[in-house]
């Protein structure tokens, strides 16, 4: 498994993709424009954007590396950093925190021993605060795990999910909350 | 409200297949507009029906598109899908449930100015999303609907699908256009207007993602049936999105008649412990806070105008009489602060100073003379900005709680005792 990972990891974005990266720079008249694309589909792939993705991407594009990850930086959902095998992130922004979001992500960071931005020491979890409205308040607080929607969370709800994810839980898409969808709630 | 014209998920279970869509009368608009309509006849009725942008401006949808200068291509259409305004969740539904009549409207869209290549560009974290457009696009062009020589027409359209990478200034249309073209997602000086030089400098229109699901119903049945529906200046239904102290928060699509106490009471049941409103955000954060004496306005874009407000993305939050407006601004102002691009220094030093002054009165380390100086920072930020960012900060979470709420402030300032 571990050697797999390693042989997996000398693989290039143009040998992993080549055909995808074909199809996007085909999108565009001007190939600058497959930037947030292919920054997209390195960190779909290995979770984070390392140096290297950052280089190969400047390659394809004809810009330096440099323009690559200041441009990447700009944007709050690209990790140029590893994190940690899934990620929990809380929305604190003014809809959720009316609902408790604060008290929400303190317990999330006291159950889990780590600091707002920062990864568990066994590398399981990383832990962020999104300080931006993630479009779900009919359902707040809303938590995204593993990109995925959940809400109204609270503190025993979000115990048990940490437990399944340890169980090896992966969330999909579909087990998320269907948002905008009138409901009762009080 | 009997139907919906854009949340038609409510009325047609499944309608986000392009089978049940087709079978409740999808795709028939535009096979009968290529058929039957010049672009131009299009947008005289895209013009006649009073559509205003849904995505926080209100221009009218119909005059933007006729801004296009003439005999110059390529054009593009760009389908503004970075829905971030705070307690906005409109158009999530929409590309979630409803995507095919997002999707005709983007195709008669690109029809009427003459485009071949439109972007859906779309907020990073909508997966489901992401992949419910995908799919519906790939469903249209397996129906002909999209590609080359559409029906056997001459016209031709290729919709691809842009995932974003998380910046609510992308939102901005100029900043938009330039994280489309691979750059920082900063605002453009305007003019040049993007309808004469946007994307890749050539004429682009920008629509949201709620307007455009609004032109199949409009091109199908009319502009007067359009403006059956709503008030003189804003026709049309408005998905208000209810979020904060409400009982049923959820998205409400209603003709914007309707009142904010309708909304909050009617629809939305209430406050929680049926308490009090104390203020409510009518669109969105960058929206001025109104009082629970501004219950009985109309919700369109006029009415919001001259109460001082705006309706913006239509986001309503209710904020009971618990609430201390200080604690929901600073909350808000943190936002700003995070968001501003970096670009306008008044924006980018303003909202961070407003937070710090805010924060300081937050941990009791303030002084009463913060409060003129609150008022000082945003007012400089106002009016000295290229996009609306800065204006909102100031206008919307700072000025108008510091207006509304002083009393709020106030009770943070330490009490020093006299010697």
């Amino acid at each position: 498994m571990k050697n797999q990972q390693l042989l997996e990891k000398m693989h290039t974005l143009q040998e992993l993709y080549g055909e995808e990266i074909e199809e996007i720079l085909s999108h565009y008249p001007d190939k600058r424009s497959a930037l947030l694309p292919l920054l997209w589909l390195a960190q779909e792939h290995d979770g984070w954007i390392s140096e290297t993705r950052v280089v190969e991407i400047a390659q394809i594009l004809g810009l330096d590396p440099t323009e690559v990850r200041g441009v990447g930086g700009f944007y709050h959902l690209f990790y140029f950093r590893p994190v940690g095998k899934h990620t929990v992130r809380v929305c604190d922004d003014i809809v959720c925190a009316l609902k408790g979001a604060d008290r929400l992500l303190d317990h999330l960071c006291d159950r889990l021993d780590v600091d707002v931005g920062e990864t568990t020491a066994d590398g399981e979890f990383t832990v962020e605060r999104t300080g931006w409205c993630v479009a779900a308040c009919d359902h707040a607080p809303a938590v995204l795990i593993d990109d995925v929607y959940f809400g109204p969370m609270d503190e025993a709800q979000l115990n048990e999910m940490l437990q399944r994810l340890r169980d090896g839980w992966r969330p999909q898409v579909d087990e998320g909350i269907d948002v905008g969808v009138v409901k009762g709630s009080e | 409200m009997e139907e919906h014209i854009v949340l038609r998920d409510l009325d047609v279970p499944g309608i986000d297949d392009i089978d049940t869509y087709m079978a409740h009368g999808g795709y028939e608009t535009l096979k009968r507009a290529l058929k039957e309509m010049s672009p131009e006849d299009v947008t005289q009725v895209v013009a006649a029906s009073g559509l205003r942008g849904r995505g926080g401006a209100g221009f009218p949808t119909g005059r933007k598109w006729m801004f296009l200068p003439k005999g110059v291509y390529p054009r593009y259409l760009v389908v503004n899908a970075a829905e971030g305004e705070p307690g906005t969740f409109k158009d999530r539904q929409i590309l979630e449930h409803n995507p095919h009549q997002l999707l005709e409207g983007i195709i008669l869209t690109a029809y009427a100015i003459e485009a071949e290549t439109a972007y859906i560009y779309m907020r990073g974290e909508y997966l489901k999303a992401l992949s419910q457009i995908q799919m519906a696009i790939q469903a249209a062009h397996e129906r002909g609907f999209l590609g080359n020589n559409i029906l056997g027409t001459d016209f031709s359209c290729h919709v691809y699908l842009h995932r974003e990478g998380g910046a609510y200034i992308c939102g901005e249309e100029t900043a938009l256009l330039n994280s489309l073209e691979g750059r920082l997602g900063q605002p453009r000086v305007k003019p040049p207007f993007p309808a004469a030089k946007g994307l890749y400098q050539k004429p682009t229109i920008i629509n949201n993602v709620e307007t455009l699901t609004n032109i199949a119903p409009i091109v199908e049945k009319g502009a007067d049936w359009f403006r059956s529906f709503g008030t003189e200046q804003s026709p049309g239904t408005k998905i208000y999105a209810l979020s904060g102290h409400i009982r049923r928060p959820g998205n409400y699509e209603l003709p914007m008649s309707v009142t904010l106490r309708e909304l909050i009471y009617d629809y939305g049941g209430g406050i929680p412990g049926d308490r009090e409103v104390k203020a409510v955000i009518p669109g969105g954060v960058s929206a001025p806070a109104l009082t629970r004496e501004h219950l009985d306005i109309t919700m369109d874009f006029n009415s919001l105008m001259e109460a001082g407000s705006m309706l913006g993305s239509g986001a309503v939050i209710v904020f009971d009489e618990t609430t201390d407006m200080a604690w929901a601004a600073h909350r808000m102002m943190r936002f700003f602060s995070q968001e501003s691009c970096g670009k306008c220094s008044p924006c980018r030093e303003g909202t961070y100073w407003i937070v710090n002054i805010m924060t300081d009165l937050m941990r009791g380390t303030g002084d009463v003379s913060d409060i003129a100086l609150l008022e000082a920072v945003a007012s400089q930020i106002q009016g000295n900005t290229l996009c609306p960012l800065g204006d909102a900060a100031a206008g919307g979470p700072t000025l108008s709680t510091l207006k509304h709420f002083q009393e709020d402030y106030i009770a943070h300032v330490p009490v020093i005792s006299s010697q």
